[in-house]
């Protein structure tokens, strides 16, 4: 976890993704910017709702087919746009350059073919190998993630493997071109402990040796804590705090992120009760005017109720969207 | 506690967070409304409806009045549909009798639905010996094409509209019964029936208040779309003789008499046969209007 | 030493899987393979696990929701392990489950109102509408929800107040055990501390016992007095949550334990990683289930089944590392 002073690989600016539902627009991403340093990797959290995942999708370009549509913003991968782009540069781009691996593997396999085909369609794809050379890649590749009987499990259907390793699996079909980065969605979620524990393990040790940057999006704060070497935290379709691992778990700024520090349980921290955030997710269709946060917040103000913090930026990009930390009202800046 | 119940409310009612959504009922209504097909079916329904209960009261002849000085006439300003080989006056047959053919639809249709029904139930809540029974026989019937085993019945029972009540009923309930089953047996595991049977629910409760409600989308539509192919069925049946009789205004016996005289005098067949087609769609288009509505998936 | 208010002997669920050409022959998905624990009156009792440990099952053959293979279930001081569904009802008022998907245990069909009322009706515990009207509202507020949410249907509730709604359901009848089955799990974070919240005053308030089963250990910590932690139909070790935590005994525990990612990027964690997938609970491993994934698994484990060992008084382990201090 050392400090990463790289280059961008990815730059999401303002970027806005609506879904046009019958019953009216649904802003899921509403003006988020996150940079993604060459080499690293950043933690998106938020719970159901804050857009995070629709934040990954707009760059997968999996936007396609949903009522959703980037209305406005960049995606930057290396520089280069990948939002307005031909279909078929698109399509090079999923595979090649970006990696994805989803929450559930069992729907994202394709039930009916073996694993050795789904994982060597990718290859096939996007470079020119033969089917044998593609083969023996897949093989090699399924042999460095730790997949025992490798040369066999190629010729087996995604029903024959549990959870685990069907994950595995997704992550080699992510990585099998090299990517530049991964995004993964919840790759964790439905797998149990000591399984999650072991594919944390494996990615962190596939970056390690690739030198892939991540993108990883999770609603699982001790996830965070444990892979992550900057973390975004989003709420309700916009970004409310961003830094360095550290600083957002021992520095938080905004009451969001220090309510939700403090209402997860600790193993081995003994208290009565949780401090928890009180109310829910507002309804998408009753957007508070000022501060998303506003009515659930602890510290509101009236200034809160009227108008959209900024961002207030501190050392270290460390960054805060709460009126808190203007010297106003309090604050340090 | 308090100050969460404090802060809670205060959120709910700063953000205005009233009720967008309505009961099940009115967001049926709601959605039903946006179905322009189904709801121009409805209309024809509700007129064949009026029609059939007051008639004879609106035709401009007695349905069973010879005139034989206008045999077989076409349509005209004093005969919209012309008349017969009696000289009746066709379009007031046809009127008279939309009350036959709703009867038979209806009423076969409703026997069929609510026998189907419970067995459907008892089928899929209770399993083991009963539910094999029930399946097998309902294959048996299965395997009959529906007329086929309408044509059977009414050899066994005799001719007449009451026994092909009987008949199309008899054939309706197997479908009915398969479809209340197989929504039994999933709303049976489902968390919410489980919850049910954790408080102490009777059978009898569980069955009423959670299965039969949560299975009734399912029944009314096929219930619509049934009645449909009822209405056809019955008429097939008077077609081919074996329902109602003449002088009886019923749509398949005045298609089958002007069959005779298709040749010079299409009216007689055209006639009928719209009558039985406009209706049958009718159903149809409102089954597949109320499907949607109905249809939870479709909710978003 | 409190009462006990449930003694589970034994406990058993097996599932017939039939195999071979003709169904002939019979093998088991051997869910919950005898099970042995007590519940004390007022506690929580904590069941943790990974997914087709059993978890779920044990709870729910308690409340007898499924039919158990053989065991033994003596609740407050009645032996209720062969009551028909009729004798049944009467206990079903003092054991109460709150299921994990707060969307799927509410019929989509009844308004709040009917939800909460239904048990009220069903044990003929109000009488007349007004009686039932004000006990609802008094369910509603006791979980943190108001009267005026009493017409709403559950599609108009979020996840954490649908599960408020599960509650208050489960309260109408004034339970003594209240078996929750992974109850936040479906929820966000925020949430989920409210509805943990939540349960501990009504613990206090209505003096509950609980039997709190998840797969979450942080969250099983936090809310119990005592933990059971099961693998593969069995308990590994049970003892109390302190205890657990300071000084796990089992092999399993401790990887579990371990595995748990831990919310502070500073923690420096020696992760005991399993290998492999947990075995089918069809043909499970002989001897020690566990077996398989245990790095320090011995020869005798392979053939003999570990029995209940003895640390002290509340805590148990089912290891062969141990049982020879007997």
């Amino acid at each position: 976890m050392k400090k990463v002073e790289n280059k961008n690989i990815l730059e999401i600016k303002d970027l806005h993704t609506y879904f046009y539902t019958d019953n009216g627009i649904v802003k899921a991403v509403d003006g988020v910017d996150i940079n993604l340093k060459e080499g690293s990797t950043l933690g998106i959290v938020g719970e159901s709702g804050s857009g995070k995942s629709v934040t990954a999708l707009s760059v997968m370009n999996l936007l396609e087919g949903t009522k959703g549509k980037i209305v406005k913003g960049e995606i930057l991968l290396d520089g280069k746009d990948i939002v307005n782009i031909s279909k078929e540069e698109k399509r090079k781009l999923k595979g090649s350059q970006i990696g994805m691996i989803f929450q559930e593997p069992m729907t994202s396999l394709n039930p009916v073919l073996k694993i050795g085909d789904q994982i060597m369609e990718g290859l096939l794809q996007h470079s020119d190998m033969s089917k044998q050379e593609a083969k023996e890649k897949t093989i090699k590749i399924l042999e460095q993630i730790s997949i025992p009987r490798a040369d066999k499990i190629i010729n087996e259907y995604p029903f024959q493997l549990s959870g685990g390793m069907r994950q595995r699996i997704m992550i080699a079909m992510a990585l099998v071109c090299n990517p530049k980065i991964l995004i993964a969605d919840e790759p964790t979620t439905a797998l149990d402990v000591t399984i999650q524990a072991q594919i944390l393990e494996l990615i962190l040790e596939l970056k390690k040796i690739i030198g892939m940057s991540i993108m990883f999006i999770t609603h699982d704060l001790g996830v965070v804590a444990e892979v992550c070497d900057e973390v975004v935290v989003m709420y309700c379709g916009r970004v409310v705090e961003s830094g360095d691992v550290f600083t957002i778990f021992e520095d938080p700024q905004h009451p969001y992120t220090k309510g939700l520090l403090e209402s997860i349980p600790k193993l081995g921290v003994e208290v009565e009760r949780l401090d928890s955030i009180p109310g829910n997710v507002p309804n998408p269709k009753f957007m508070p005017k000022g501060c998303k946060f506003e009515p659930r917040c602890k510290y509101s103000m009236d200034i809160c109720k009227e108008e959209e913090p900024p961002f207030f930026t501190f050392d270290n990009e460390h960054k805060s969207r709460c009126w808190l930390c203007k010297k106003e009202y309090g604050g340090e800046l | 506690m308090n100050n969460e119940n404090l802060l809670n409310e205060k959120h709910e009612k700063d953000l205005n967070y009233k009720r967008d959504m309505r009961s099940p009922f009115s967001e049926f209504v709601g959605k039903f409304k946006k179905q322009k097909t189904a709801i121009a079916a409805s209309v024809f329904i509700l007129t064949l409806i009026i029609l059939s209960l007051i008639g004879n009261k609106v035709v401009p002849y007695d349905y069973s009045e010879y005139d034989y000085a206008n045999v077989l006439q076409g349509p005209s300003g004093d005969h919209f549909f012309g008349t017969d080989e009696f000289g009746r006056d066709i379009f007031s047959r046809i009127i008279i009798g939309t009350k036959i053919s709703l009867f038979v639809g209806l009423l076969s249709v409703t026997i069929g639905a609510v026998a189907g029904t419970a067995l459907g139930l008892i089928s899929g809540y209770y399993g083991g010996f009963l539910d094999s029974i029930i399946m097998r026989i309902s294959d048996v019937l299965f395997a009959f094409p529906g007329v086929i085993l309408a044509i059977g019945i009414i050899a066994i029972l005799g001719p007449g509209i009451g026994n092909v009540i009987i008949a199309v009923a008899i054939f309706s309930t197997p479908s009915f019964a398969r479809i209340v089953r197989s929504t039994t047996l999933e709303l049976k595991e489902s968390v919410f029936v489980k919850a049910a049977k954790n408080l102490g629910a009777s059978d009898a409760r569980i069955l009423f208040k959670h299965i039969l409600p949560g299975a009734m989308s399912n029944i009314i539509v096929y219930y619509t779309m049934t009645i449909g192919s009822s209405i056809l069925t019955a008429s097939s049946l008077s077609f081919l003789g074996m329902g109602a009789q003449a002088p009886s205004p019923e749509w398949g016996l005045m298609l089958s008499t002007g069959r005779a005289y298709i040749g010079l005098n299409w009216h007689m067949t055209f006639f009928p046969g719209l009558a039985i087609f406009l209706t049958v769609l009718s159903f149809n288009l409102l089954g597949d209007g109320l499907r949607d509505a109905l249809d939870p998936k479709l909710t978003e | 030493m409190k009462k006990i208010l449930l003694h589970v002997e034994g406990l058993k669920k097996y599932y017939p899987v039939r195999k071979g050409i003709l169904g002939s022959k019979k093998e088991y998905v051997k869910a919950v393979d005898g099970v042995d624990f007590d519940v004390y009156e007022g506690e929580v009792i904590g069941i943790v696990g990974e997914s087709g440990c059993g978890k779920s099952t044990t709870g729910m053959l308690i409340s007898n929701l499924i039919n158990k293979t053989s065991g033994k279930i003596i609740f407050d001081g009645k032996d209720i392990s062969n009551y028909d569904n009729a004798q049944m009802r009467s206990v079903r008022k003092d054991i109460q489950m709150i299921f994990q998907d707060p969307y799927a245990s509410l019929n989509p069909r009844m308004s709040v109102r009917e939800i909460i009322a239904e048990p009220l009706k069903i044990h003929k515990l109000t009488s007349g509408k007004e009686e039932t009207d004000k006990r609802v509202v008094e369910l509603l507020k006791q979980v943190g929800l108001d009267s005026y949410h009493a017409p709403r249907y559950p599609h108009e509730f979020s996840g954490g107040q649908r599960q408020r709604i599960g509650i208050a359901r489960a309260l109408a009848v004034e339970p003594k055990l209240v078996i929750a089955d992974e109850p936040v799990s479906a929820l966000d974070v925020s949430i989920q501390s409210q509805v943990l919240n939540l349960m501990k005053d009504l613990k206090e308030k209505f003096n509950l016992t609980y039997i709190f089963i998840a797969h979450d250990l942080s969250v099983v910590e936090h809310i119990s007095d005592r933990i059971g932690v099961m693998y593969l139909g069995n308990f590994a070790e049970v003892a109390d949550k302190k205890e657990l935590y300071k000084n796990p005994l089992h092999p399993y525990t401790q990887a579990l334990l371990s595995a748990v990612p831990v919310p502070d990027p500073r923690a420096k964690k020696d992760r005991i990683i399993l290998e492999g997938s947990i075995p089918s609970a069809l043909n499970p491993p002989s001897g020690c289930k566990f077996h398989t994934r245990c790095n320090r698994a011995m020869e005798r484990c392979k053939v003999e089944v570990p029995k209940k060992t003895v640390i002290n008084e509340k805590h148990y382990v089912y290891c062969h590392l141990y049982d020879e201090k007997e």
